[in-house]
């Protein structure tokens, strides 16, 4: 096999891997502060691609620069991360885990229905790859596609600013106040639900984001690709240590390299196969992911 | 007036109680026969008292971890595989008359649907909680992609040609059996070691409980009973596929369980038929249908969290005694 | 003297860095009745953990009648002989008071699953003989009367009480009571005294208990052993112990 090709492999995986990784921070963030694994979350970036996908024209009418775009699908997808938050799991947060679990199934499944009902099931082509139409660099005779550097690179700029942010803003302490102990929060005089609205904004906000990744390296999408993304993601988060932010970026690129690696030297039907069982194996021996804490119960 | 027997096991006048039960479980499956032994396999009203009793019995296996152990896993629709697996496999190998063959698989698909569980069981369980879940979605998903991938599964096109041994009698039959079986289970001392780990892990451990055991073995039972559910599956569709059993089903199947209820039997029995049943008088908004179900969900959800029979379970004498006592009020009343 | 029910030589135990017990020697001999006692976060607790097997020592060994104890989870310890209740009351609480207890009958006497589903004649021998051992423990500390009841809509101090039956169902020999007179009201604490000796008279128990409350404890206990700091600090007659200036020095502090 040649270097190059391995080489692109390896962008590939990266690309997708951030996408992952994206999706994955803000799964760990939303889950570090209620503990819920937001299963729509994968359906955000698919809202965020059906908004890209309208409101470039939408943009391009009213004579605005269309990379615009960018901006209008992570200003929708926080939005809706904040109403989903506010209907849904705001008046759920004193019950069971399990309840939450299903009604953000049930969410999921409410937008993946209603966007294929109100734009058809068919897959949509996005073909205004203008934003990221930027010239290859070619090293020798290896291709370097400079979307996919430029993807991982945001990324990984996304991921230092947000620990930045939980590290050393108020409201990053705060967050990490609610997610340690929610009633000492409140009696510090934090806002609990300005916490969680504010989390869900930006987690759905980077779901926006990793929409407009997901576009530029998948040319199509229909309203069911939350789904599978979501699950990819969320293993990511799992992975990593769920409610790390580095572990969340460290398990969207490994599951990202993996999947590109195992389609590209066996076949895409084991590619599961072997995303899952690295899960597996690394849960085994680190069950609180690569970079996670263990909570054990105080007896 | 008596306090309410809350024990799990009660003593008293069972030989009457058992003897009802038996007795109307006994007459039911002869209505059934009755009615619908005699019609085609194909029959609309076949397809969908089959598909019942198969949700139920994937219903009530998975209340049993989910609810009375109370771990979450996701996976089930892959034990279900198994089992399917197991008996199509069997079936087109040896050719044998349809009920022993109907029995046979079934008892082949219990044991690797079991075995396989147990297997799995063994690392999965020694996780809490979300990792549980996650986990337990991983070997679901490995399944069916090993099954798909395997040559002697068939691939991705799976197995054809099964002979069609089940018949709505020996479905309802089958549900009769798997719900006796976890009723009695339960009210045992095996019951109360797995509420007790539900309750209190660590005050069940400090009580004597074996709790990893405990888990493993019943996490096994749960994937032994969805290998029957999948043997009724592969016996009766013919043909099964590694598609049908995929992250969506399992997670449909969970959805049955919390809204009838975590830990009710008698709940899981009434979300299963409910929610197959409902989807055909609604076809009419065959468009809006999962909307409507997603929207539903919701509300429930926000409404009745607990579900809808929460963990109340039913009991066929304690109705006829409510219903005698009603009656009696009512006859003392007029005389006065 | 007879040979040391429960030993423990050495024992040591780390979180991260910190020693939260260290050098901690313990022998209790058959029908004693020791109090562990000491400041908040002196190790008391931790110490249980550590006897009944939730915590392994980093160093040090624990027999039990002779028997090496290391290694073996909780389960087994109780089957053991070893059995305690908790600081923060751990109940099943929507099982009924007399299932709380049966969870702990089922440890010394069994039947099978086929004999749970066929509803033998041996599942109801069994069940019996379960229902009135639960009944008769319950009826010591007069909680008979709350069998059906949820255990979680039991009395604060009842379900003290039921923590405490429940441990007695599994026949133990030794008996680890962590602050069982917590949130007690004087008079409860009296009652609760009196069921102390009695079950340890009525069922041949030895008991080691950690507690604050010091008129339970002078009351009751025939020896003190004294923590703080995961060291143990004082040990020996109550009297001797309370009047010890290191011990008082302990609970007042250093200025």
């Amino acid at each position: 096999m040649r270097l190059n090709t391995i080489i692109e492999q390896i962008m590939n995986g990266l690309q997708k891997g951030s996408v992952y990784a994206l999706v994955a921070l803000g799964y760990t963030m939303v889950y570090g502060i209620v503990k819920l694994i937001n299963f729509a979350h994968g359906d955000f970036i698919m809202v965020g691609a059906y908004t890209t996908i309208f409101s470039i024209p939408l943009l391009a009418s009213i004579g605005c620069p269309l990379w615009l775009s960018i901006i209008v699908a992570i200003l929708i997808c926080s939005l809706l991360g904040i109403l989903t938050e506010k209907v849904a799991y705001k008046p759920l947060r004193q019950s069971s885990r399990i309840t939450s679990l299903i009604t953000a199934i049930a969410i999921s499944l409410l937008l993946q229905n209603l966007f294929a009902k109100l734009f058809t099931s068919s897959a949509r082509m996005f073909t205004q790859v203008f934003i990221f139409d930027v010239p290859t660099i070619i090293i020798g005779t290896v291709k370097l596609h400079k979307v996919s550097i430029l993807t991982c690179a945001i990324s990984i700029v996304v991921m230092v600013c947000l620990q930045l942010f939980v590290k050393k803003t108020k409201m990053g302490k705060a967050m990490r106040a609610v997610s340690e102990n929610p009633d000492a929060a409140k009696l510090m005089g934090i806002s609990i639900n300005r916490v969680v609205s504010f989390t869900f904004a930006i987690g759905a906000g980077l779901a926006g984001l990793a929409a407009i990744i997901f576009c530029s390296y998948s040319m199509s999408f229909d309203p069911y690709v939350g789904g599978s993304l979501g699950i990819k993601a969320f293993v990511a988060a799992v992975l990593g240590g769920i409610g790390s932010i580095p572990g969340a970026m460290l398990g969207g690129f490994l599951i990202g390299l993996s999947e590109s690696m195992t389609q590209t030297f066996l076949s895409s039907e084991w590619v599961d196969i072997i995303v899952f069982s690295i899960l597996i194996f690394i849960l085994l021996f680190k069950p609180s992911g690569l970079m996670g804490k263990m909570t054990s119960e105080k007896v | 007036m008596k306090t309410p027997n809350r024990s799990m096991v009660s003593f008293g006048n069972v030989q009457k109680r058992y003897l009802l039960n038996f007795v109307s479980c006994f007459v039911l499956l002869v209505l059934v026969q009755v009615f619908m032994g005699n019609i085609h396999g194909t029959n609309y009203l076949v397809i969908l008292t089959i598909n019942c009793c198969i949700s139920i019995i994937l219903a009530v296996s998975l209340n049993l971890t989910t609810g009375c152990l109370g771990e979450m896993v996701l996976g089930h629709a892959a034990f279900m595989a198994i089992g399917a697996y197991a008996s199509a496999i069997l079936l087109k190998a040896v050719s044998m008359p349809a009920l022993l063959g109907f029995f046979l698989g079934l008892i082949l698909s219990f044991l690797m649907a079991g075995l396989i569980g147990f297997l799995v069981g063994i690392p999965a369980l020694r996780l809490k909680g979300d990792y549980l879940a996650i986990i337990t979605l991983g070997f679901g998903m490995i399944i069916k992609s090993l099954l798909e991938v395997l040559n002697f599964t068939g691939g991705a096109a799976g197995i054809d040609g099964i002979p069609r041994n089940t018949t709505v009698v020996l479905s309802v039959l089958m549900v009769m059996v798997v719900v006796a079986f976890l009723f009695t289970f339960m009210r045992s001392r095996f019951g109360r070691s797995i509420l007790a780990i539900r309750e209190n892990e660590i005050a069940a451990a400090a009580t004597g409980v074996p709790v990893t055991q405990v888990k493993v073995l019943t996490f096994a039972l749960s994937a032994a009973l969805a290998g029957i559910a999948g043997a009724l599956y592969a016996q009766y569709m013919r043909s099964i596929s590694p598609a049908t059993f995929h992250l969506d089903y399992s997670i449909e199947i969970l959805v049955i369980v919390v809204l009838g209820g975590l830990g009710s039997f008698t709940g899981s029995i009434l979300a299963a038929t409910i929610l197959v049943i409902l989807p055909e008088f609604l076809r009419v908004f065959n468009d809006y249908r999962m909307i409507i179900y997603s929207v539903a969900l919701i509300i429930i959800m926000l409404k009745k969290p607990g579900g809808i029979l929460g963990r109340f379970e039913f009991s066929l004498s304690k109705l006829l005694i409510f219903i005698k006592t009603q009656f009696f009020r009512r006859k003392v009343k007029d005389h006065e | 003297m007879s040979e040391p029910l429960l030993q423990a030589k050495n024992i040591e135990i780390s979180f991260g860095g910190l020693k939260a017990v260290s050098n901690f020697n313990l022998s209790i001999y058959p029908d004693e009745l020791v109090g562990l006692i000491g400041p908040n976060g002196a190790g008391k607790t931790t110490a249980f953990n550590l006897l009944t097997g939730v915590y392994q020592p980093t160093h040090g060994d624990i027999t039990l009648a002779g028997e090496r104890l290391n290694g073996l989870p909780p389960h087994v310890l109780v089957k053991k002989g070893i059995v305690r209740t908790f600081q923060n009351i751990r109940l099943f609480r929507t099982l009924s008071v007399l299932d709380n207890v049966k969870v702990a009958c089922g440890l010394r006497t069994t039947y099978h699953v086929l004999d749970a589903i066929f509803r033998t004649k041996r599942f109801w021998k069994v069940e019996q003989e379960m229902d009135e051992k639960a009944k008769s423990i319950l009826k010591v500390f007069h909680l008979e009367e709350y069998a059906e009841e949820y255990a979680k809509n039991l009395p604060y101090g009842k379900q003290r009480q039921l923590e405490i039956a429940r441990a007695i169902a599994t026949d133990p020999k030794l008996l680890l009571l962590d602050e069982p007179a917590a949130g007690m009201n004087p008079t409860e604490t009296q009652e609760l005294m009196k069921t102390i000796e009695f079950i340890r008279s009525f069922y041949h128990l030895t008991i080691l208990l950690i507690e604050h409350d010091m008129k339970l404890v002078m009351g009751i206990c025939e020896r003190l052993i004294v923590l703080d700091y995961g060291k143990i600090i004082a040990e020996g007659l109550p009297q001797a112990v309370a009047n010890d200036p290191k011990v008082i020095l302990a609970y007042l502090g250093d200025d």
